[in-house]
């Protein structure tokens, strides 16, 4: 029999099969559901506010801050040096190599906890390494880093350290944010930009 | 009868293929949901509900607590099991999630457990689940940013 | 190296080393399809040699076949594989440029390298021309910027664009390709010339 017609049919009936797979792995999880439950069940997802702080303070190239927020809530006020991912964009591609790599730490934070846990438990899911969530979202930031104050008569030289820290953050948080808009929005633009350009590829 | 033995090799392959294709769909291990829906389910909050919500329920449910604390007082529901998150996919408690007639509601007193089991049962393809919700909005920003108008940039 | 899982926990120079010889099957496979004559591709255009189409279709329905069935099986991550962003315009002119030089130089880039190493002048020059036409769009792409980055759609898929599933878009391929491949040699039988490969 003609050589042709075999290899026809063996196409075809592989794209039958192909046509009818119960599901696409390409668009589920990667990793096994007790795999992702007990990363989940990890203490060691979270950092702190004051951690986060002082990573800001310190302007840490080993983390990237990322904002789950929309844009509009991320225009009028963020944590300085973070870029913004809005939840529903959280698979866009564009947003995958920023995402999807092995040298940074992804730090998740929204208002509170909830968005920041969903967009945890997506990337983690889908097999991205080095995510965390900045635990308290910017309620926690707002009671910790913006409001507190220190209240008591001796100070230990540890607490005295955490202070400067969260003085600093406040500083830097207060003076970014109170740029005027035009000046915030070139500036959100511009970052958007080198965020999101693709990095990578070949022919 | 003539074309199938000179295509024997090839609907052996086929047939195989297709033995390997089903084996690896009974698999229960594996993530098979497009991870899409929960993206579109967790955000326009459908998947929330709240304890007047929770009571209105005409359809049968119950309330999973996977967190470490007890359900709040002001709650008092009696149709609500603890299992712990981290052996939530263990083999009887799977099971019993898998028996759960009607809506199966998921609390924890810190909303990041009840989050993190939410996307995995609903990527398990679990339908029908829920947070129960006690604040009005989980994400609510309960602070307001005092902008300094004198700052300018260094 | 790539997105096959298994492969991304070897050390680096396995991976290259993998790549290597996949290289080297890659332009034996090409200097043994004969595709090391330029008059191979210039059939494919004049229509009395089709194996071009044959050889490359073939190759890509099999690999969206086997990478599908791989992934499925989680083999291969195919969210690690890279897609290229899709500029209308640079496309378009791209592609009318490349598809001029193919038919006028008989090569593509990888038959060419092929018929290179076995020696071929013409290759030679075709390769020559082929840097030189790079260097020059490196040397004057701030003054076609504009243009190439015009109509930019991102990393866009037919099958999404199609509004089908991958898998559904590969069964349609396929019987696409075979539907071709029956013209082909319909073609190859009204425009047939002399074995060309045989004469040399």
């Amino acid at each position: 029999m003609d050589a042709r017609i075999k290899y026809s049919v063996l196409l075809v009936g592989i794209g039958i099969i192909l046509a009818f797979l119960p599901f696409n792995a390409a668009k589920s999880f990667r990793l096994k559901p007790t795999e992702l439950l007990s990363k989940s069940s990890s203490d060691d997802i979270y950092f702190s506010v004051d951690q986060v702080a002082r990573f800001m303070n310190n302007e840490d190239s080993t983390v990237q801050i990322i904002d789950v927020r929309s844009v509009d809530q991320f225009r009028e006020f963020n944590i300085p040096g973070s870029i913004n991912i809005p939840f529903s964009d959280l698979l866009d591609p564009l947003w995958q190599p920023t995402l999807n790599q092995k040298e940074v730490k992804n730090i998740f934070y929204g208002n509170a906890d909830q968005t920041a846990s969903y967009a945890w438990t997506i990337t983690t899911g889908l097999g991205y390494p080095n995510n965390f969530i900045m635990k308290g979202g910017l309620n926690e930031w707002f009671k910790t880093v913006m409001n507190s104050q220190f209240s008591g008569e001796k100070i230990t030289p540890a607490e005295n350290a955490r202070f400067e820290t969260r003085l600093n953050a406040r500083r830097t948080f207060t003076q970014i944010n109170s740029l005027p808009d035009s000046l915030k929005t070139q500036f959100f633009n511009a970052k958007r930009l080198i965020q999101s350009k693709l990095d990578g590829g070949c022919e | 009868m003539n074309l199938f033995k000179n295509l024997k090799i090839v609907i052996l392959v086929i047939i195989v293929l297709l033995i390997l294709v089903i084996i690896r769909n009974s698999n229960q291990n594996i993530f098979k949901q497009d991870v899409k829906t929960a993206l579109d389910a967790a955000q326009n909050n459908s998947n929330l509900l709240s304890p007047d919500q929770l009571l209105q329920l005409k359809s049968k449910w119950l309330v999973v607590n996977v967190g470490g604390d007890d359900l709040p007082d002001s709650l008092r529901i009696q149709n609500s099991i603890r299992l712990p998150f981290e052996k939530l996919l263990d083999k009887s408690n799977l099971k019993i999630l898998q028996e759960v007639e009607g809506d199966l509601i998921l609390y924890s007193a810190d909303v990041t457990t009840a989050s993190k089991a939410w996307v995995i049962l609903n990527q398990l393809d679990f339908k029908n689940v829920f947070i129960l919700n006690i604040n009005t909005n989980p994400e609510e920003l309960k602070y307001k940013f005092q902008p300094d108008t004198t700052a300018r940039l260094e | 190296m790539g997105p096959l899982t298994i492969l991304s926990e070897l050390p680096e120079w396995i991976n290259l080393l993998i790549a290597f010889c996949i290289g080297i099957g890659f332009g034996f496979a090409l200097e043994q399809a004969g595709f090391s004559s330029s008059r191979k591709l210039a059939g494919m255009f004049y229509g009395y040699d089709t194996t071009v189409l044959k050889v490359f279709f073939t190759a890509a329905i099999v690999a969206l076949a086997g990478s599908q069935l791989l992934s499925y099986f989680g083999l291969l991550n195919l969210k690690l594989v890279f897609v290229n962003p899709y500029y209308m315009n640079a496309t378009i002119i791209g592609g009318i440029i490349m598809g001029a030089g193919f038919i006028m130089g008989g090569y593509c880039p990888g038959t060419g390298i092929s018929a290179l190493s076995i020696g071929k002048i013409d290759a030679m020059i075709f390769l020559l021309g082929g840097m030189v036409g790079a260097f020059l769009f490196a040397e004057t792409y701030p003054f076609i910027q504009t243009m190439a980055m015009e109509n930019y759609k991102g990393p866009m898929q037919i099958d999404e664009w199609m509004g089908v599933s991958p898998e559904i878009f590969t069964l349609i391929l396929i019987l696409a390709a075979i539907a071709l491949f029956w013209l082909a040699e319909l073609a190859e039988k009204k425009f047939s010339r002399a074995e060309i490969t045989n004469d040399l």
